[in-house]
């Protein structure tokens, strides 16, 4: 089956809810949908579903537009909040990431006043504190994010 | 859907009228009201016809609705902040089948049949069964088949409007409706038999 150039014609008259009333005007163009697959097909199929879309609609139980609308103000205030929360996280992940370096640079100095004890090469212990910072500034910012 | 209080910016100190100059609407609540009263029923209906499933079609609804609003997009009439909302609601529920696809077997869509009236009550019954057998028959199309059928022929769209809903090119909706029309009637008559 091939597609009919009078489809859109068919369509229209079947939108417009007078198919089956049959005006005058539109004999021509069911005598042409009987004897015409494409167009008899369309008409059985647009009028369905026509049809469905009749009773569907009916049958929707929306919400007012008021609580829509309440629902959709809450819900940007606290995306809003969301958003103004983020940038302290951060800088609470750069503060805990900053206490961590200045603690391991105590402990470094603290380890040289007992020469007694083994002494490591200094890019060893710069190593070690950058190591420190590294896997402390996700953690803090995990935790400030999980209170959240 | 979240459930949100306002708490969180209460802690933050942020007062309503700083919350209320972050929030960027598309438009206003009487514009909004407008536009929903006239929309509303014609795009729940549409997703639950293309997703088979009212609670489904409830949370895509509003969803819908909230990313409608949040668009920055530039919406000059309401024929092309309509053609947004259902292209928004096509996408959300294309998604949401992506991950749960629609099970075929169903024949009750949930949805109420008119109530028969005793002098036409062989023509409801006909209705009835008419309209269970295209759920069913609409059920096992793709869901872009579903979506061209439902918007060309239940709503009345222009090839033009659906192109804009699907994000497809004007001059592909005709051989697509037309193949996704062919395939909806050879599930009907499959069931018919
Ligand atoms: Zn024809």
């Amino acid at each position: 089956m091939n597609a009919c150039p009078r489809e859109p014609e068919v369509v229209d008259a079947v939108m417009r809810g007078n198919w089956q009333q049959a005006p005058e005007a539109l004999r021509e163009l069911r005598a042409h949908a009987a004897s015409c697959a494409a167009c008899g097909e369309l008409v059985t199929l647009a009028q369905a579903l026509r049809e469905d879309h009749a009773v569907v609609c009916r049958a929707a139980d929306v919400p007012a537009a008021g609580t829509v609308w309440w629902r959709a103000t809450i819900r940007a205030r606290a995306e809003a909040a969301e958003k103004a929360v983020r940038p302290i996280t951060f800088a609470q992940g750069l503060a805990g990431a900053s206490l961590a370096g200045v603690a391991a640079a105590f402990a470094g100095i603290a380890w040289r006043t007992f020469p007694s004890l083994p002494q490591p090469d200094p890019l060893v212990m710069l190593a070690l504190g950058l190591g420190v910072c590294i896997v402390i500034a996700p953690l803090v910012l995990v935790f400030a994010l999980a209170r959240d | 859907m979240r459930d949100v209080t306002l708490s969180s910016l209460e802690r933050l100190g942020l007062g309503a009228a700083d919350a209320e100059e972050k929030l960027t609407f598309c438009m206003d609540e009487d514009a909004f009201r407008l536009f929903y009263d006239r929309t509303a029923r014609p795009v729940w209906a549409y997703l639950a016809r293309i997703t088979g499933d009212r609670q489904l079609a409830d949370d895509l609804l509003q969803e819908s609705y909230y990313r409608l609003l949040r668009s920055r997009a530039v919406l000059e009439d309401e024929a092309h902040r309509r053609n947004y909302l259902f292209r928004i609601a096509t996408n959300l529920a294309h998604d949401a089948r992506r991950r749960a696809p629609m099970d075929t077997a169903p024949l009750d869509d949930g949805i109420e049949h008119d109530q028969p009236d005793p002098r036409t009550a062989g023509d409801a019954t006909g209705r009835a069964v008419r309209r269970m057998d295209l759920s069913r028959a609409m059920r096992q199309l793709k869901p872009r088949e579903r979506s061209l059928l439902w918007l060309a022929y239940a709503q009345g769209s222009t090839h033009f409007e659906i192109a804009q809903t699907l994000g497809l090119k004007t001059g592909s909706i005709k051989p697509l409706l037309f193949r996704a029309r062919r395939r909806l009637s050879a599930l009907l008559q499959e069931g018919a038999r």
